[in-house]
């Protein structure tokens, strides 16, 4: 095989509500309830993004409780993250407090080297628009994140985002990472995955 | 038929149309020789020829799509001519270029010479149709015949529309599915994936038809098993799941095969014999000493609770495990595997069904918070709650094995070891003379006496001085097979054969006399159920609901070829003297490597290569040839192993200590202080050897060292070798496939030749009645069930019942529980485990048990979680000294899935106990007083004494009476609980000093007892252990108060006095302050405690202070 593949772990960030399942939804399957239940937990999901040049980026994608009360989970899911989307609703101003929040956390606390990318959600639903274009753009300057608005219900800007995202990781040069986790995770975070398939022999199964 | 096709399917599959048909065969030459058969063939020829036509769709309602398959099955070769069991022959997709074509023929056209099966009796018209399938690869047509013309349009119907369906879709073209590599396609597209496990030459068998579950391993729970994980970093998803999946196969498997449970019963023996020749009757040894009205008929339950004929509405069962059940009030009856205490329970109910009741039973309702048990937490239940198997029932004991109308208490199997059977110097070096083992059998055999003829030896194995022998009833006699036998030697200096052991293994099935008597009771269970006799059809809490097609059907419960158990047997003798007992644990080491049982080897007790039986397996699958195969098993790879012997383990007590100890009259549980310094006991603890056995109570007196002739002390002990327990008999199982009541545990004085005492042991061994072709079936169907659950690629869906549970009130002693039920709400198997929140931290709070850390169910299928809180002083003592509000986020993971949250609050109630003493005396006012953990007066504003000692001190001494058993009676629980409470809140005790009532003196006595046990460390430390050890007179020992911390000090002067004034108000002073001194002695001084414990921490062999020297000590200032 000539191209590329590349395997990275993100994390989707925001407050309850927001859309951060309906995202996922959006840009794993391509599809859309209109009626989700709010997530209690963390689910994991995988998706691949193939690039211009035939370079695929695998996506391990956790998408989190945004509930207040499982907040302190939340270092669990980010740490070791190569790519975070933190996601606010465009209808409701206080959701992008909720976002600079996690920006702010991940800044300080998330691998150094993580992408973060900002994401204005429900963008079909302008009309009730809270959030302009402009002030989510300037914060996304000033802290030097991505930034773009999506529709999850209308597919608007999902899978372009991720793109975007998948273009901005260090595909060439795998970042070592810090904090490495155990078990596979860590293994495979930025790892060519054609490399990794001859070095599987040594994984032998653990029998402790 | 449906049934027993839907046996064989996916639980996400299903079942659309059924067609009986017959094949054609194309060879006609080799159709005539089996026409020139007699005509007892021809339904042998019918079933050969017998196909059936299954039309099987997977639908993905999420993604909408739907992909059809005609199956084809051929009835079971062997399988019985009565009932249906089908194989799967063909998979044939319907895609691509499928086909079917009919056409009317004549049976003449077909080239057929003989009668098509059951024309006549089917009474069907003369004429059928042909079918031609051709597949939709490149594989083989197919022709086929039948008579049911209705069921083939609705077949092909069917197939229509699937064809239609197929062709919708944009497929991937995929000949003959060899699938698996398919994995990596998303799943929109066609991909027939699900198929997969059907084909099953593409199958890999699962390691758990090949590979023996060695007990060692399954004795650790299975989430220890996994690979490490956290939130967030699933770790080694695809290995876990099939860890996972492989043990609940195996488990599932064997709880819905077995239908019963039979009693054997052994007696094991071990003697070192010091080179002598048997001069004594022996009978004390070999012979059954069990009381069969007192022990024995407690164990068994009587013949006619269980006779199909008293079995009425209410199963007997039943009752006696919800008696069970109550009676235990910490519902913990099966806590953990590894502790002796909590598997084989005292109460003799629980015995009987020697499967502990799984906990979720004892939760009827699946919501509230249960009630409130306000007892202690057994120890057992401190350590980590491990449940390996879910028994959804309680199999039926049939009761006996007696072929022959005997004393049912005569063993079944007579297990003897000895050691040091020939001393000369020539045996060392070779020996092939049996003539010292065939004085032994004869003086055994004699020793039996007229039970003698009962008995038939059938095995023994010599190595040296090491000797095993196992007699066994001779009309079990042919239960026994594949008899192989080891030996190894260990030690020191070339000592090569003068220590080790000889070890045997053995396959045990059931005598087939116990069938008729097992479908009797089966049958009549089914009945009386009035549905299909499954085993969780008749329990009136299910703990999880089987999908239809897991259970085995009702047609084929009945046993034909009985499964078997594997025992092991094993006799050493390790190193000698005091000093070695690293030496014993390498020894033991070095055998269990050693040990390699070859069965080619194997000597059969029956010939019957087919009993190559693993053991808590399944037979091998119908290709191997086992009588080919040569393997070697670990003594560890059996379903149990006795291990007996001369381990030459001491007692790390001083010689005079130790013979004190045995003769005092104020030591009267001398056992149980001499057995905390035994040194197999801490060598099991600290898991240094023979971890994982367990050994029954011991009740007798050492076993060595005597001697005629030598000097010897009032107990007959030889004066120059420090008595001690070398002799013992130990034993480890799977749980799953085995249960193992000791019934006795004995030495026996009477035979004094020896320089030891032979000790013996009884057991009630239960072992599994199941069909081994049944097993191997339901293993496979189940396999079936969850195969490819590493790969899916459809979602998993977990429900739980709470995202949040709150236990409420937390109380020190008291336990509450609370089920939170998981349901599978998805299409496809999920696995599931608990993480903990990151690499450092537990799963779970100390303060909290979880029932199951990993499960696996089946779509739609529930299983109830139980947590159960308990505060013991390990859990008091870290939570004192943090905040009120608990709270705690369990993950649950789905393995290759989700994590789910559930969040576990609690409010503590701080208490007194479990905290050192010097936080006690820096207390404001009462502990539940505290603003928080660290709200404590300044240490130079310390009180002199914790007012919680002092309160109960002072109560007790200004009451106006005494009571002789003061200390020494266990109170009422009750009381305790109480006093308790008033201490933590600062409350008056609702007792008057005038009230002459001695249960609540007595219950003061104990609550000063447990709040000074409780502490986090012992009043005298163990630094100051040393200085006790020294003062020979009254003045000495209180000069020794004054390195005392102060707080201590005055505890232990307040104490003291206070028990000097209860020995001097008795009226025998010197026996009651003895008798004072032994309780107080473990108290003061942590002698019970595990950090005390001597081997642990260093290899010096004698402790700081031995619990005579605690005893003196403490006596300078009561007497």
């Amino acid at each position: 095989m000539s191209t590329k593949q590349f395997q990275f772990k993100l994390v989707l960030l925001g407050e309850s509500a927001v859309g951060k399942s309906s995202l996922v939804l959006r840009f794993v399957k391509d599809q859309f309830d209109d009626y989700r239940e709010s997530t209690i937990g963390a689910a994991f999901l995988t998706q691949t993004v193939t690039l211009e040049d035939q370079t695929t980026v695998k996506f391990e994608i956790w998408d989190t409780a945004g509930q207040e009360r499982y907040k302190s989970l939340a270092p669990m899911y980010y740490r070791n993250a190569n790519c975070a989307v933190v996601v606010y609703d465009i209808t409701q101003s206080a959701s992008l407090d909720k976002a600079r929040n996690w920006v702010r956390e991940l800044q300080r606390q998330a691998d150094p080297s993580i992408v973060i990318a900002l994401c204005g959600n429900k963008a079909d639903l302008s009309a009730r628009r809270q959030v302009s274009e402009e002030e989510a753009k300037k914060y996304a300057d000033e802290e030097g994140l991505m930034w773009a608005e999506t529709s999850a219900k209308t597919g608007e800007g999902v899978t372009e985002i991720f793109t975007a995202i998948a273009k901005k990781l260090p595909l060439t040069a795998p970042a070592s990472r810090s904090g490495a986790a155990r078990g596979t995770t860590a293994a495979r975070s930025g790892v060519d995955l054609n490399k990794q398939s001859t070095a599987q022999g040594q994984n032998e199964p653990c029998n402790c | 038929m449906e049934k027993a096709i839907k046996l064989l399917l996916r639980s996400s599959d299903e079942l659309l149309r059924v067609l009986e048909t017959y094949s054609i065969p194309i060879n006609d030459l080799e159709n005539r020789s089996v026409s020139n058969n007699a005509d007892s063939s021809e339904s042998i020829n019918e079933s050969r020829r017998r196909r059936i036509v299954a039309v099987v769709t997977h639908k993905d309602e999420e993604n909408d799509w739907e992909e059809g398959s005609v199956f084809i099955l051929k009835n079971k070769l062997f399988s019985s001519p009565y009932q249906d069991e089908f194989e799967i022959d063909r998979v044939l997709p319907v895609h691509g270029d499928f086909t079917i074509t009919m056409a009317q023929v004549n049976r003449a056209d077909l080239g057929v010479s003989v009668q098509l099966p059951s024309e006549s009796a089917l009474n069907q018209s003369r004429s059928g149709l042909r079918l031609h399938i051709t597949p939709g690869g490149e594989s083989e047509p197919l022709d086929l015949f039948t008579y049911d013309v209705q069921g083939l349009k609705n077949v092909l119907a069917e197939c229509r529309r699937l064809r239609e369906l197929a062709g919708m879709l944009t497929y991937i073209h995929t000949d003959n599915i060899s699938l698996m590599a398919c994995v990596d396609l998303s799943p929109e597209t066609q991909t027939y994936s699900w198929l997969a496990p059907y084909v099953s030459n593409n199958v890999h068998i699962p390691p758990f038809t090949s590979v023996f579950p060695n007990i060692q391993e399954t004795h650790r729970p299975l989430f220890t098993r996994l690979s490490p994980a956290s939130a967030g970093t699933p770790g080694e998803d695809g290995k876990d799941v099939i860890t996972i999946r492989d043990d609940w196969i195996r488990s599932r498997a064997r709880n819905e095969c077995r239908k019963a449970r039979a009693r054997l019963h052994l007696r094991i023996g071990t003697f070192n014999v010091n080179g002598k020749m048997p001069s004594q009757d022996l009978s004390v040894w070999v012979r059954s000493t069990v009381n069969e009205k007192k022990d024995f008929a407690s164990v068994l339950p009587p013949l006619n609770e269980i006779s199909p004929f008293s079995i009425g509405e209410n199963n007997p069962i039943d009752e006696q495990v919800e008696d069970t059940l109550q009676t235990t009030s910490s519902s913990f009856s099966y806590s953990s595997t590894a502790s002796t205490n909590a598997v084989h329970s005292p109460s003799p109910t629980a015995s009987s069904f020697s499967t502990a009741p799984s906990v979720f039973t004892a939760t009827p309702s699946a919501t509230t918070v249960q009630t409130e048990n306000s007892v202690l937490p057994s120890p057992a239940s401190s350590t980590s709650v491990y449940s390996p198997i879910i028994v959804e029932t309680e199999p039926v004991l049939v009761p006996t094995l007696n072929a022959d109308q005997t004393d049912p208490s005569d063993p079944d199997m007579l297990i003897l070891g000895f050691q040091e059977l020939d001393l000369s110097a020539e045996a060392l070096i070779y020996s092939t003379s049996t003539v010292r083992e065939d004085a032994w059998c004869t003086a055994i055999f004699a020793a039996l006496g007229e039970k003698g003829g009962m008995y038939e030896k059938l095995a023994s194995k010599q190595l040296v001085g090491m000797l095993i022998i196992i007699i066994v009833k001779k009309s079990l006699k042919s239960c026994f097979s594949n008899i192989m036998t080891s030996s190894a030697g260990v030690g020191l200096m070339g000592y090569m054969g003068n220590k080790g052991g000889t070890a045997i293994r053995l396959t045990f099935t059931p005598p087939t006399t116990l069938i008729p008597a097992l479908d009797n009771i089966l049958s009549h269970e089914s009945t009386k159920s009035g549905e299909p006799s499954t085993p969780t059809a008749t329990s009136p809490k299910l703990d999880f609901q089987p999908s239809p097609s897991s259970q085995p059907s009702h047609e084929s419960h009945g046993i034909k070829n009985l499964g078997s158990t594997v025992l092991t047997f094993v006799c050493s003798h390790l190193a000698a003297f005091d000093e070695m007992v690293a030496q014993r644990n390498t020894d033991y080491h070095s055998l269990i490597k050693k040990f390699v049982f070859d069965s080619s080897s194997a000597v059969s007790g029956v010939v019957d290569a087919e009993s190559q039986e693993m053991p808590g397996q399944f037979e091998s699958s119908p290709q191997h040839h086992p009588q080919e195969i040569q393997e070697k098993f670990s003594v560890f790879e059996t379903d149990t192993l006795f291990w007996m012997g001369d381990l030459n383990y001491r007692i790390d007590l001083p010689d005079q200590e130790v013979r004190t100890l045995l003769s005092s009259e104020h030591w009267s549980d001398h056992g149980k202080y001499l057995l905390k310094y035994d040194q197999l006991k801490n060598s099991i603890e600290n898991k240094h050897a023979f971890d994982m056995f367990s050994e029954h109570e011991i009740t007798h007196l050492p076993t060595y060292r005597f001697s005629p002739g030598v000097a010897v002390d009032s107990l007959g002990y030889d004066v120059k070798r420090k008595p001690a327990w070398t002799d013992r008999i130990l034993y480890v199982h799977s749980p799953l496939t085995t249960q193992i009541q000791p019934v006795t545990y004995a030495s026996h004085r009477e035979i004094s030749f020896s320089d030891h005492q032979p000790v013996s042991a009884e057991f009630a061994l239960d072992v599994d009645l199941f069909d081994k072709h049944q097993i191997h079936a339901t293993a496979t169907s189940l396999f079936r069930q969850v195969y490819g659950m590493e790969e899916q690629q459809e979602r998993s869906k977990l429900r739980l019942s709470e995202n949040t549970v709150d236990f409420g009130d937390l109380f020190y002693g008291r336990e509450k529980t609370y089920t939170l039920s998981i349901q599978n709400t998805g299409k496809v198997p999920v696995a599931f485990r608990f993480l903990p929140l990151d690499a450092e931290s537990e799963i779970h709070p100390r303060w909290l048990k979880i029932s199951r850390m990993t499960g696996l169910l089946l779509p739609k299928e529930l299983i109830e979680i139980t947590m159960t809180t308990i505060v013991d002083n390990d859990v008091a003592s870290e939570l004192n000294l943090g905040p009120r509000n608990l709270n705690h986020t369990l993950i649950l993971h789905s393995v290759m899935g989700k994590d789910l949250f559930v969040v576990v609050s609690a409010t503590y109630h701080y208490t007194c106990f479990a905290n050192e003493l010097s936080r006690l005396t820096r207390l404001p006012g009462s502990i539940r007083a505290l603003r928080g953990p660290e709200d404590l007066l300044h240490e130079d504003r310390a009180i002199n004494a914790p007012r919680e000692v002092m309160r109960l001190v002072n109560w007790m001494m200004t009451t106006s009476h005494s009571v002789d058993c003061l200390f020494l009676n266990r109170a009422d629980q009750d009381i305790v609980h109480r006093l308790r409470e008033c201490l933590d809140t600062g409350e008056d005790f609702p007792y008057s000093h005038e009230a002459k009532d001695s249960t609540v003196l007595v219950a003061f006595g104990e609550t000063l007892l447990q709040l000074l046990d409780s502490l986090t460390e012992c009043i005298v430390s163990t630094s100051l252990h040393a200085q006790c050890v020294s003062p020979v007179s009254r003045d000495e020992a209180f000069e020794v108060l004054d390195s005392f911390p102060q707080a201590t000090v005055n505890v232990w002067i307040s104490v003291t006095a206070f028990l000097h004034y209860v020995v001097q108000t008795s009226p025998d002073p010197e026996s009651k302050a003895q008798r004072i001194a032994t309780v107080f002695a473990p108290v003061f001084f942590g002698l019970f405690r595990k950090d005390s414990n001597p081997s642990a921490s260093s290899a010096t062999s004698t402790p700081a202070i031995t619990p005579l020297q605690s005893q003196a000590f403490i006596l300078h200032f009561i007497q």
